[in-house]
């Protein structure tokens, strides 16, 4: 008789335990989740801004050892990314020194700008 | 039978938050790691950056240098003396002008560059008279919090023989860099 009420007792603790459990664990769940996917796209972010950064300096650089700079304002897509280089006569300094400045865009939206100096000679 | 059921109970809530632990374990380790990528390429980010303000302060100098000879050449071109003057006015002792600072103290000067005239990017510079030629060293350093950079130019100015090869050469012709190294 004794025996019967507890088993009576303890009936349907399995069930309450498993909604319990999967609450806790939808919970959790979804929290982990935002996480990753925050993760995932500041992730995604910084190597864009990397890939950006690394492909302002190579035009700059190639921009400073060529033999002859001409001004003005050029403009081409690499990848996803689209390049601006604005080359610029510094008048101060008459036609010694060029002002150059690459900016790096990816879906119009500014990513990277580096800036330099050449000297002609 | 009973007593394995009885022992059983819980079994579930204890394996559920097991498994969420190792989750929040795995997630931690991400994020950190994620963290410290992003960190460190913000910092990268800002040392180029930095590198290329104190470059670009160096070119901007030498850019000045040349402007700065040009006038020299232009000064002591109606003098007697044509070699002490020009090396008065680079060194600034002429008396009969009272704008010559002379090139150390112009090339120290934010207010005289054009581009590089930002708060966090300091000049030095300093001349040493080498009998046969000036050697001119500048140091510009970009200061962004922590990040410092640092590089120094050596510059050698040459004296013209003459007057007279003063129609024919060019300031560039006077001055060459010497060294550029990175200092820190």
């Amino acid at each position: 008789m004794i025996k019967m009420r507890k088993r009576k007792l303890s009936s349907g603790f399995t069930l309450i335990e498993t909604i319990f459990s999967l609450v806790i664990f939808l919970i959790l769940f979804l929290a982990i989740s935002t996480l990753i996917v925050t993760i995932v796209k500041s992730s995604h972010d910084s190597r864009n801004r990397y890939q950006a950064l690394i492909l302002a300096q190579n035009r700059l650089e190639s921009i400073k050892a060529m033999p002859n700079i001409e001004a003005g304002t050029y403009t081409y897509e690499y990848d996803v990314f689209s390049i601006e280089e604005d080359v610029a006569m510094i008048e101060d300094y008459k036609d010694r020194a060029y002002r150059i400045i690459v900016r790096v865009y990816l879906n119009e939206k500014l990513l990277e700008t580096l800036e330099s100096i050449k000297i002609t000679r | 039978m009973l007593k394995k059921k009885q022992a059983n109970k819980g079994a579930i809530l204890v394996l559920v938050l097991l498994m969420t632990s190792a989750v929040i374990s795995a997630g931690t380790v991400l994020l950190s790691t994620s963290v410290t990528n992003y960190k460190m390429k913000h910092i990268n980010r800002r040392v180029k950056k930095a590198q290329y303000n104190a470059e670009g302060a160096l070119n901007e100098a030498y850019a000045i240098a040349i402007e700065y000879i040009e006038s020299a050449l232009g000064y002591a071109h109606d003098k007697e003396n044509f070699i002490n003057s020009y090396l008065n006015f680079l060194l600034g002792n002429c008396e009969d002008l009272s704008d010559n600072i002379g090139l150390i103290n112009f090339l120290k000067d934010n207010r005289n560059y054009i581009i590089y005239n930002n708060s966090n990017i300091f000049i030095e510079a300093e001349i040493f008279n080498k009998i046969d030629f000036l050697q001119l060293e500048i140091v510009a350093s970009c200061i962004d919090e922590k990040i410092e950079r640092k590089i120094k130019m050596t510059c050698h100015i040459l004296i013209p023989e003459d007057k007279s090869s003063c129609n024919t050469i060019e300031p560039e012709d006077l001055i060459y860099i010497y060294d550029w190294k990175l200092e820190s």
